[in-house]
């Protein structure tokens, strides 16, 4: 990595990123590594002149070593990102960054509303994944007892793994309702309590929702799985609040160390899958007529106030909300789940929602460009919004937006808030540890039933469906979180307030 | 001819390439590639069929569709499949697959289950004809 501000001379000859390169790496190597400029410690550059077709230079959150063990294909897909029309300021990357499809996951980039444009690359298939923290009264002392139980009995009521139908029955009035209403309907339908809106980004639901541009095969895959966690990284996890950064923020969120929590990381199902999937090849299309070219099919996408843009706006905070109403019902049988184990009200036992954050989504939000006040869509893609006080209101006012930021089941997950000094990355932060190697090698290295045994040696009690997965998702296929958590704190853009550490999971 | 897992094109997520000494073949690979990232194939019984028919104008759009089509089945009726009986005819310009799939419900007590797919992706997506067949390249997101 240099500091001086150099570029690739002849990038003719040597242009990044062609198509069908296998051009993933485990770490940074040239051109892409001498491409990366040291803004400040934590911020690094890689100018417009590194690729033909940059419109804005590219930024990178990382710390050193992070950016060092970065692939080579995140500072492609990144340079890609900061070719599409009406890119505003810089293409960003958070420090969790690994390759994905279109944008690299962890990117974020912002798009004036009336010239840019909106590209499902750059939210993922999986529409509104994001993070849920609920806190409890309980502590440590009180849940050993009754950890082994609650997890049995949470891995028997939430539906997870490969398929899995939820538990809610919807029919297709309802699903509308779902797609318009998000965690409201919910509530309305006795799902939830009324303060737990106050605690989700958006209050739970995306206003924008079209069911209109929905596909019935969107609709056919979604229907059925409303309270399901899915697979992959997703999860439902208890852990204690292990070490406490800042006590002023965590006392107003009403965290103490050695506390009860449980984390919920899923999102809109093959729902949002289909939604993405649908409009990715509508948009392959439409550029034709819209004369737009992409550097990689991934990130078609359309002028945001066309017609197509509008429409899988309207189709994706459809998706949005039904993610929302996802994490809304198994947060229902959480505390059903604890209820039942602990025979004390939901209520008794303090299980307030902390928050939920979305890390796949785009937004119109208002920001400073060039002094001016200006609404942009905000893509982020493996990131999440972080407000600071300033943006927020009630309690948030006081600590900024809580930021959750889930990391591998074995090495634990933070509890971060915003600032008001995120305004950099248009107040965006990382969303997890991010991976550092395939899932085909994390297999070759372990069992799952030896990940399974490893984590009970730790105090971890994890049930999983899928053993292969599990071996998949061992810590040590993933960056070291502490590290990605120090480089966002470093650039200014979020703050610890504490780290939790597992001690049961289940995975699907 | 088989299918294999590739290293070197995704992290979070799985890539394979298929290979077939026909278009039938590439079909059968692929499919049997997909499915078994979901479930461990030997744990799947051949119990229920669907038959489906897809058309596209080129083999690449036609695999394409047929993935996805086998994801879609996953979580609209909870099937996963386990043998795959391609035909492929042409009419004009446009290639029909039909095809009859073999499988069963989901099953967490007798099935190895694996990771749920969200989606096919475009990402490195490539058919091309090669001296001894097909072969293709896929990545799907999970």
């Amino acid at each position: 990595m240099k500091t001086s501000n150099t570029t690739p001379k002849n990038e003719s000859e040597k242009q990044p990123g062609s198509m069908h390169d296998l051009v993933h790496s485990d770490n940074l190597t040239e051109p892409y590594a001498k491409a990366c400029n040291k803004v400040s410690e934590a911020v690094w550059e890689v100018s417009q002149s590194f690729k033909k077709g940059m419109l804005v230079p590219a930024r990178i959150i990382a710390t050193q070593p992070l950016l060092q063990h970065m692939d080579n294909a995140v500072i492609d897909q990144l340079t890609n990102v900061a070719c599409l029309p009406g890119i505003v300021r810089h293409a960003y990357c958070m420090a969790d960054a690994h390759s994905g499809y279109g944008f690299p996951i962890g990117g974020v980039a912002a798009f004036d509303k009336e010239t840019g444009i909106i590209s499902p690359g750059g939210i993922g298939f999986d529409i509104n994944c994001g993070m849920r923290l609920v806190k409890t009264n309980l502590f440590l002392k009180d849940m050993e007892p009754a950890l082994k139980h609650l997890v049995d009995l949470l891995f028997k009521k939430v539906p997870a793994g490969v398929g899995g139908k939820g538990f809610v029955n919807v029919n297709n009035s309802q699903f509308i309702e779902i797609m318009q209403g998000g965690a409201n309907w919910c509530i309305e339908q006795g799902y939830g309590w009324a303060s737990d809106k106050e605690h989700m980004e958006e209050q739970g639901c995306i206003t924008d929702a079209n069911p209109d541009n929905i596909s019935e095969k969107a609709r056919a895959r979604g229907i059925h799985q409303l309270g399901t966690l899915g697979s992959g990284n997703h999860y439902l996890e208890i852990q204690v609040a292990d070490k406490i950064f800042d006590e002023k923020t965590a006392k107003l969120l009403g965290i103490q160390q050695g506390q009860i929590l449980v984390m919920v990381h899923c999102g809109s199902r093959g729902f949002g899958h289909q939604v993405g999937s649908d409009y990715l090849q509508l948009f392959e299309q439409s550029m034709i007529n819209h004369k737009i070219t992409v550097p990689d099919r991934e990130l078609a996408c359309a002028p945001f106030q066309s017609k197509e843009g509008q429409d899988y706006f309207g189709a994706m905070a459809c998706a949005a909300n039904m993610a929302f109403a996802n994490r809304q019902v198994i947060l229902h049988r959480i505390r059903e789940c604890f209820s039942e184990v602990f025979m004390k009200s939901a209520e008794d036992l303090g299980m307030e929602l902390v928050y939920d954050v979305c890390h796949n989504i785009a937004k119109i939000e208002p920001h400073v460009v060039d002094g001016k006040k200006q609404e942009l869509v905000v893509h982020r893609k493996g990131a999440t919004r972080s407000f600071g006080p300033s943006r927020m209101t009630g309690l948030f006012a006081k600590t900024g937006q809580p930021v959750i930021i889930g990391g591998s089941m074995e090495t634990g997950s933070y509890l971060l808030t915003g600032t008001d000094a995120s305004e950099h990355t248009w107040c965006s932060t990382a969303h997890g540890s991010g991976r550092t190697m395939s899932r085909g090698q994390a297999k070759r290295m372990t069992r799952g039933e030896d990940v399974q045994k490893s984590m009970a040696a730790k105090g971890i009690y994890v049930r999983t469906v899928s053993y292969a997965g599990l071996a998949e998702e061992a810590g040590f296929a993933y960056k070291d979180i502490s590290e990605v958590v120090h480089a966002m704190t470093l650039a200014g853009v979020s703050k610890p307030v504490v780290a939790l550490r597992p001690i049961g999971n289940i995975k699907g | 001819m088989t299918y294999t897992f590739l290293e070197g094109i995704t992290q979070a997520d799985v890539a394979f390439e298929a290979r077939g000494k026909n278009e039938e073949e590439l079909i059968v690979q692929a499919g049997l590639a997909l499915e078994s990232v979901q479930v461990e194939l030997s744990t799947v019984r051949p119990s229920i069929n669907r038959t489906l028919t897809i058309t596209a104008s080129t083999l690449d759009n036609l695999l394409f569709k047929f993935l996805e089509e086998l994801v879609f089945l996953k979580d609209t009726e909870q099937l996963v499949f386990c043998a795959i009986t391609p035909s492929i005819r042409r009419d004009a310009n446009t290639l029909i697959l039909t095809v009859t799939l073999g499988g069963e419900l989901i099953n967490q007590t007798t099935q190895r289950l694996g990771t749920d797919i969200k989606a096919v992706t475009l990402h490195h997506y490539l058919v091309e004809k090669t001296s001894t067949g097909w072969k293709a390249i896929v990545v799907i997101d999970i």
